[in-house]
């Protein structure tokens, strides 16, 4: 076990090596590789970093990306590390805005988080490529050099990494390891995680097992026999579908039911948050997962974040809550906002549709994107990348998630000549006998092959910033002063929301999860006699705060309108008009 | 100050008072220093006693945990909590006292001794600590809250706001204030309780009350923002409430909560838990509600739902231990019983899936006098003042109990408990009549000190009667010789104790272990039909039985070596030979 430990050790060290020295070459050879080229629309022109958009790197990868960021753009990446992982690994935090404008932790920003399903792994290219095109476009595009001083972006590439790594250097197939890596003890006989799948043949990828049985009620596809296909109900068949491939290593009479994991870190959530006998996975209470845990500890701490993206794969879905029905914590004010940004997506992402969790797909219970919106108050989306739309760009709403199999087979042929799949091959196995295995390999189906990876990433990336963009812009849109008669003046002051969100949710009021949203004027000399929300200008329709009239609360500056504030104060100013907003940003203002 | 003389001091007090701290004029409570001592020097009486402890609490405090065990691996083990409610004092000593009871039983060689040394015992006397120690700080004050700063009236500032000891008498009591506005009056029977006063009665209120203290962030509102935190027996996951004051972030999401679920979670062999509530199902065990059978479309899977009621068979068997409770303990006229929000008993029922159970440690005796009021029985107990916000003030239940706490410190002589309305000046109300005053902090929950160690007892003959109803696997072969070298082995499973190995809902429960029987054959030996690991979900209490059977293959005299059992129960193994 130990000398498996050091063995791995050594190849990350080696690889570490590797990857540096490649750093050396690419600097130089980006520079060579758009001196002599037209800038194609999109794509930055002389990055610094050149970083190919057709792979999936692992957490080492993904670690040098973000350090070669930070290095070239001091002043837009920062790169740290929100905690550990169950193996120690960190969990990379890419911190992107404009900082010569602003700290990050005082704008409104964009949280973008990949991979919590350690399977789905093609959400940390998308965060990646997000924080490369921002830091890359700053002063060439100019809607995004605007963007980087409004608003900040924490940028986590993937909140799975122990078990990321699994996924692209042990043996699975598409669908697992999906949990992250905590051992637990599947099928309750006291042993962690001790029947997972065997690699049967050493390929690094688990398929399936099938075994010829005259009575099967399986045949092979006579248009491509490395495809298995169910007889119809007249039809004899000669194979029976087995399991995926492994063995019964418990001695239990079953096979594979104790793998790595397992828990599904997407119901681990706090919200709605249910035990493994009503939501299966959820583990033990919320946030008994590390990485879940310090994902959450981070938003809790960064109450300046207002919008949020997850990245899963696959089925081209833009995604809301809630996750049951029986949830109405979705207020029609929020609703109305996540409309409008779902249809932009639907727009930006030809073949994804945008969706109800529950409603249109299926019930969860203490999912994270209800934990966002609801205790958070947070408008967040899941995309499920990859839609099977991609394969013949052919309109088939009722293909399932993955796409039609004959698809898979007939992509795999036609485009990557059979690379994705593993022909039947013959093999003894010690409780089923004579065997064949074969099938799709675990990096095909679910995830974008390679050509398609960089438009994925950047209809996405391109989505997540008009989302961010539509973060609330706070701005005093005008202050005046009136004399009262006396020493007393009345300053009314209006402060305009610039974008579609509002500087609180209406999720947010409902159950008062967060502070309100400070007026504050402060005086020179003199005191402030009265405040007030001034619901009505004409009618005098006011709201008077007794109590520090000197720093109004206010429930928040709605998307695109406004809220008028009033004050009494003693004296002839000058005041200094400060309104703060935990997700709207601080505005300040001297009025004479 | 002098820090060596008054360290000197201290430990003069604490050898007077055998290591206890004292607050409002009480002794026998253990502030965490002492607690921490006393444990420690139990472990040192008794070789069997463990400490460990489960992490530290906000404020750095240990969460200790003793285990009572010959250090034999397979016993099951029943888990004692204390002090889940952090006001309440009364079952930490209670367990400490069970502790020293049990440990001494154990020593001896009658039955009891041979049964206890068959059980593993936990005991945690004291899972919030951080609140637990302000009884012991100035002011006392009965608090629940750990001390995680958090910004409970959310203006932006931690911990701004909480109780001020207006009258400098070192407790935080209550305020009132005479108001027009206000919604209280003295009630007509004790005018010095106060109640909501009866609009249909014609009733006027003529007073606002508030905990003791302040407006120290002037917005209004009294002692709204303490310093701190969570109340660790709101903030497990059944039932847990979001956005409410002291139920902290999230479920779970406290060092102290987090360190005691991981602690049962990581020991499968505890199989049943006593704890101290609210709430109470040992007194008031809950209804047995068969649930109507939901006709399935054949095919047809169920959507699970959250069970959110004790399943008939498990309310049954709860309800049978409640009888043993109250025929070993005797106590009589509980208050009734407070549903829990996020409460520890019952996520470890739900949550957990294992046995749980809860009572109150103490209460005020019933003093039954003829008096022309509705009965005190027909309303629930109000909860103790405590250092946090003031809600809609103080619930008209809260009267009844508070009824029963005077008319038994009446009866036994304890009227000093109630400090007298006392006119007070108020900064926040100058020109207004304001009077402190009220039962002492901790008077109305924690019993008078030298009852601890009768109450110690009792529970104790309770933790041992439960001990003997854990669940205990025995098992019986039977080989039948099919033919040459071919032998049918059947392994009989029975549980002679009286809980079921399981709770119904913890069938459901994936953290459960199942009952494992395992074969080891000689190597002669083939499995013909038959794992050599067979599971069984449950064994059901009062001798429910379970069997498993094997065809073996191989030559007459080869032996098998069985065992079967499950980690709430001791393991059984037996040698048999095939013939
Ligand atoms: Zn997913």
């Amino acid at each position: 076990m130990r000398k498996k430990m050091n063995l791995a050790a050594g190849k990350r060290m080696c690889r570490v090596l590797a990857i540096s020295l490649l750093y050396a070459g690419a600097l130089l050879r980006a520079e060579d590789m758009t001196a002599s080229a037209l800038k194609a629309m999109g794509a930055p022109h002389h990055p610094k970093t050149e970083i190919a958009w057709n792979r999936y790197y692992d957490t080492e990868g993904i670690a040098g990306i973000c350090a070669r960021l930070a290095k070239a753009h001091p002043n837009l990446v920062r790169f740290g590390s929100i905690g550990k992982s169950v193996q120690g690994r960190d969990i990379p935090l890419l911190t992107v805005t404009d900082f010569t404008t602003g700290d990050a932790d005082e704008k409104p920003a964009m949280y973008i988080d990949g991979n919590i399903h350690s399977n789905e792994i093609q959400g940390a290219e998308v965060a990646l490529y997000t924080a490369w095109y921002l830091a890359e476009s700053r002063g060439q595009v100019e809607w995004i050099t605007g963007l980087l001083k409004e608003k900040a972006f924490y940028i986590l590439p993937t909140i799975n990494p122990d078990a990321r790594d699994h996924f692209m250097h042990e043996p699975n197939m598409p669908h697992s390891p999906r949990s992250g890596l905590l051992p637990r003890d599947d099928d309750g006989d006291g042993l962690m995680d001790e029947d997972g799948f065997d690699d049967l043949d050493g390929d690094g990828n688990i398929v399936m097992m099938r075994k010829l049985n005259p009575s099967g009620r399986w045949k092979d596809d006579p248009d491509d026999p490395r495809l298995m296909i169910e007889c119809r109900e007249d039809e004899t068949g000669n194979y029976d579908f087995l399991e995926w491939e492994g063995l019964d290593n418990d001695g239990d009479g079953r096979i594979n039911e104790d793998g790595p994991g397992y828990y599904d870190p997407n119901r681990n959530w706090a919200w709605n948050w249910q035990p493994s006998y009503v939501e299966s996975g959820s583990d033990q209470y919320p946030f008994s997962i590390p990485e879940n845990r310090a994902v959450a500890d981070f938003v809790m701490a960064h109450p300046n974040i207002s919008g949020a993206q997850s990245y899963h794969n696959s089925g081209g879905l833009i995604l809301r809550g809630p996750g049951q029905t029986s949830d109405d914590s979705y207020d029609p004010a929020d609703v109305r906002i996540y409309d409008f940004l779902g249809k932009l997506g639907e727009e930006m992402l030809p073949g994804y549709r945008y969706i109800v969790l529950e409603k249109d797909m299926y019930p969860v219970w203490g999912g994270e994107l209800d934990w966002f919106y609801c205790v958070q108050g947070v408008f967040t989306f899941t995309n499920e990348l990859w839609t099977s739309f991609d394969y013949f760009r052919k309109k088939d709403e009722s293909s399932g998630w993955f796409g039609r199999r004959r698809e898979n087979y007939r992509f795999d042929k036609l485009l990557l000549f059979g690379e994705g799949v593993v022909p039947w091959t013959k093999y003894r196995h010690p409780q089923y006998g004579d065997i064949e295995i074969g099938g799709l390999k675990k990096a095909w189906t679910r995830t974008a092959p390679s050509f398609l990876l960089e438009e994925m990433c950047h209809r996405n990336a391109a989505f997540t910033l008009f989302h961010a963009h539509h973060l609330p812009l706070l701005r005093v849109d005008s202050a005046s002063v009136s004399s009262l008669g006396g020493n007393l003046r009345q300053v009314d002051v209006i402060i305009r929301n610039m974008r579609v969100l509002p500087s609180r949710s209406a999720r947010e009021i409902n159950v008062k999860s967060t502070m309100p949203d400070f007026a504050m004027l402060k005086p020179v000399s003199g005191k402030i006699v009265a405040g007030f929300i001034v619901e009505d200008p004409y009618l005098n329709l006011v709201r008077e705060q007794k109590y520090r009239p000197d720093r109004l609360a206010v429930d928040r500056v709605p998307g695109m309108g406004m809220v008028r504030l009033r004050w009494l104060a003693e004296g002839k100013g000058p005041w200094r008009f400060i309104y703060e907003s935990k997700k709207g940003g601080r505005v300040e203002k001297v009025i004479e | 100050m002098n820090i060596p003389i008054q360290k000197a001091f201290l430990s003069l007090l604490i050898a007077v008072h055998g290591a206890t701290a004292s607050f409002a004029g009480q002794t026998g409570y253990h502030d965490f220093k002492g607690l921490t001592r006393a444990i420690h020097s139990l472990a040192g009486e008794f070789r069997e006693l463990r400490v460990e402890s489960l992490g530290k609490s906000h404020a750095g405090l240990d969460i200790w945990a003793v285990s009572l065990t010959d250090g034999k691996t397979e016993n099951p083990a029943l888990c004692i909590i204390g002090g889940a409610e952090g006001s309440d004092l009364a079952s930490t000593e209670i367990t400490l006292s069970m502790m020293r009871h049990i440990a001494e039983k154990r020593m001896g060689s009658d039955s009891t001794a041979l049964r206890l040394k068959q059980i593993r015992f936990y005991f945690l006397p004291r899972i919030n600590p951080d609140a637990a120690e302000s009884a012991f700080g100035k002011p006392v004050r009965e608090n629940v809250l750990n001390t995680r700063p958090l910004d409970l009236d959310a203006d932006g500032v931690k911990g701004e706001d909480g109780c001020d000891d207006l009258n400098g008498d070192g407790l935080i009591t209550t305020m009132r204030i005479e108001d027009p506005e206000g919604e209280y009056m003295q009630d007509t029977l004790y005018p010095h309780l106060m109640r909501k006063a009866l609009p249909e009665r014609g009733e006027k209120g003529r007073y606002k009350m508030f905990s003791e203290g302040l407006d120290n962030d002037k917005d209004g509102l009294f002692n709204e923002d303490p310093k701190g935190g969570v109340n660790i027996n709101r903030n497990f996951s059944f039932n847990y409430r979001f956005f409410q004051a002291g139920s902290g972030p999230h479920p779970v999401s406290e060092p102290e909560s987090r360190a005691v679920a991981d602690f049962l979670f990581s020991h499968p062999d505890i199989a049943a838990v006593l704890s101290f509530g609210p709430p109470d199902n040992l007194n008031h065990p809950p209804e047995i509600k068969e649930a109507p059978e939901q006709a399935l479309k054949p095919g047809m899977e169920e959507e699970p739902q959250p069970v959110t009621a004790v399943l008939p068979e498990d309310a049954k068997i709860i309800a049978a231990v409640s009888g043993s409770f109250a025929k070993t303990c005797g106590f009589r006229d509980p208050p009734p019983c407070e549903k829990g929000e996020g409460c520890l008993a019952d996520w470890i029922y739900f949550h957990l899936g294992r046995w749980s159970f809860s009572t109150r440690p103490w209460w005020p005796p019933l003093i039954r006098d003829p008096e022309p009021q509705p009965p005190d029985s027909s309303t629930s107990p109000g909860k103790p003042k405590t250092d946090g916000p003031d809600e809609k003030g103080r619930k008209e239940d809260t009267l009844a109990y508070e009824k029963r706490l005077w008319k038994w410190m009446e009866k036994t002589g304890r009227t000093d408990q109630f400090i007298p309305w006392t006119p007070v000046k108020h900064p926040d109300f100058p020109d207004q009549k304001a009077k402190t005053g009220g039962f002492r902090p901790f008077s109305a929950t924690c019993p008078p000190p030298d009852s601890l160690e009768g109450l110690g007892l009792k529970f104790a003959e309770f933790a041992v009667k439960l001990a003997s109803l854990l669940p205990r696997i025995s098992i019986r072969t039977k080989i039948e010789k099919l033919q040459d070298s071919v032998f049918r082995l059947t392994v009989y499973l029975t549980n002679e104790g009286f809980l079921p190995t399981c709770t119904a809902l913890g069938k459901k429960v994936q953290w459960n272990r199942k009952v494992l029987t395992e074969l080891k054959p000689d190597p002669a030996v083939r499995i013909a039909s038959g794992q050599i690991h067979e599971q069984i979900e449950c064994l059901k209490g009062s001798g429910g039985t379970a069997s498993r059977s094997w065809i073996l293959t191989g030559p007459t005299g080869s032996r098998i070596a069985l065992r079967a059992g499950c980690p709430v129960s001791a393991t059984a193994e037996e040698i048999v030979v095939l013939k």
